[in-house]
């Protein structure tokens, strides 16, 4: 019974912290607070945003996202869209699982699709456990800036 | 309050209160308007012309717009965009219910109806809430900002309509403004209080009147206005501006040569 405890909660876990765990999203084209009021309201209407945080200075919104929702990065682009601005960067910062097939890297994460690693992913191996940062876009790839293995 | 190329946010809404008089108050606007972000390219603006006199009815003229933004090139702190907006001015006076006042008093706004060169009456416009034609009118705005300085051009043409027989002359406008933000000098929160500054120069050319067809004598030319005011804006979401239009190279009709207003504009989702 124990053993079963254990692995289930392990299993939780492993869910719980293999997650897209924050984006930095850099927005182009405003200039005041009005602005970024309007695309910040977007963001928090979407159901997986769970926190956002404004730069005004800078023009960036950090964003936590629910550990119990699905994440659909490309919402993100539509929300800024519909805040009547353009999606400049997007920083992301997720854990998960490598997946290899080939030159093929992926990272699976337990909230989002799956995500497409370039960059420095050469010495990875399929089923390591990863933490990454890197550069987004809205097709699930990632430009990997720093890898750790955890 | 010039057409801009910036929209509004999807599902955001503003309602604004505009009021303006020229120096003496013989002659005045105001109007409600609500805007609203249909997406974040698309906004629907309209407006319900209202009277401050108490000798006319307090609803007047209803204004229904949209605003599409085809064009943006957005950098950081930095945009340039055009629009196209087309509105409809819908009439809620008929010629019929003007009454007639004999003296033609130079001061004031009027318009005059003719039979064969003749004046057979004459109303004051003291009040720009109602009026007896419909009133289509489109153009583009353009608007650049790089980070405090905003630069706003936009053309029009307005199209006028009679419901009866006399015709307001259609016009042609064009104006480019320059504005900047003077406080704060850094953004920190949504709290801070905004002052943006602006001047404005505006060109208008006006067809001349027409009663049957005919076009009237005492009518149409153009103005040039310039216009300079200031934005104060509050949490994010409140904006009051204020201001001072004065007329130059009249050779309209219209007396309106400067005219102070007062406009206040709520945001919210």
């Amino acid at each position: 019974m124990k053993t079963i405890i254990s692995i289930i909660i392990l299993l939780s876990s492993s869910w719980l912290f293999s997650q897209v765990k924050e984006i930095t999203i850099s927005v182009d084209g405003f200039t005041c607070s009005l602005c970024a009021k309007g695309v910040e309201y977007q963001f928090k209407s979407l159901e997986f945003v769970k926190d956002v945080k404004t730069n005004l200075k800078e023009a960036t919104f950090d964003i936590k996202f629910k550990e119990d929702k699905q994440i659909k990065i490309e919402e993100i682009w539509d929300a800024v869209d519909n805040g009547g601005f353009t999606v400049g960067f997007v920083n992301v910062n997720a854990q998960g699982k490598i997946s290899k097939s080939g030159n093929d890297v992926k990272l699976v994460t337990g909230n989002s699709k799956d995500i497409s690693l370039s960059g420095k992913t050469g010495e990875l191996s399929d089923g390591d456990s990863v933490n990454i940062e890197g550069k987004i876009d809205n097709s699930y790839k990632v430009e990997v800036k720093t890898i750790k293995k955890i | 309050m010039s057409e801009v190329a910036s929209s509004e946010a999807k599902n955001r809404k503003v309602i604004s209160l505009f009021a303006d008089a020229t120096h003496d108050a013989k002659s005045y606007t105001s109007y409600l308007g609500f805007m609203y972000g249909i997406t974040g390219r698309l906004t629907t603006m309209n407006r319900l012309y209202l009277s401050r006199n108490p000798k006319e009815k307090t609803l007047g003229d209803v204004d229904l717009g949209l605003n599409y933004r085809f064009f943006s090139r957005d950098k950081k702190q930095f945009h340039f965009r055009m629009s196209a907006f087309g509105h409809l001015r819908i009439p809620m006076e008929k010629a019929s219910d003007f009454p007639p006042l004999p003296p033609n008093n130079p001061f004031v706004d009027h318009e005059e109806f003719y039979h064969s060169d003749t004046v057979i009456f004459r109303h004051e416009i003291t009040d720009h809430h109602r009026q007896d034609n419909w009133l289509p009118y489109g153009g583009i705005a353009l608007t650049l900002l790089d980070k405090k300085l905003a630069v706003n051009f936009d053309v029009s043409y307005n199209h006028t309509i009679p419901k009866g027989d006399f015709r307001y002359g259609s016009f042609f406008k064009g104006g480019l403004s320059f504005g900047y933000l003077l406080i704060p000098k850094e953004y920190k929160s949504y709290n801070d209080v905004n002052l943006n500054v602006y001047v404005e120069p505006k060109y208008y050319y006006f067809a001349k009147n027409q009663l049957h067809g005919e076009k009237l004598k005492n009518s149409g030319g153009s103005k040039v206005e310039i216009a300079a005011g200031g934005q104060l804006v509050f949490l994010s979401s409140m904006i009051f501006e204020f201001g001072y239009v004065r007329s130059f190279a009249d050779s309209s009709i219209n007396i309106k040569k400067d005219i102070f207003f007062t406009a206040f504009r709520y945001l919210f989702f």
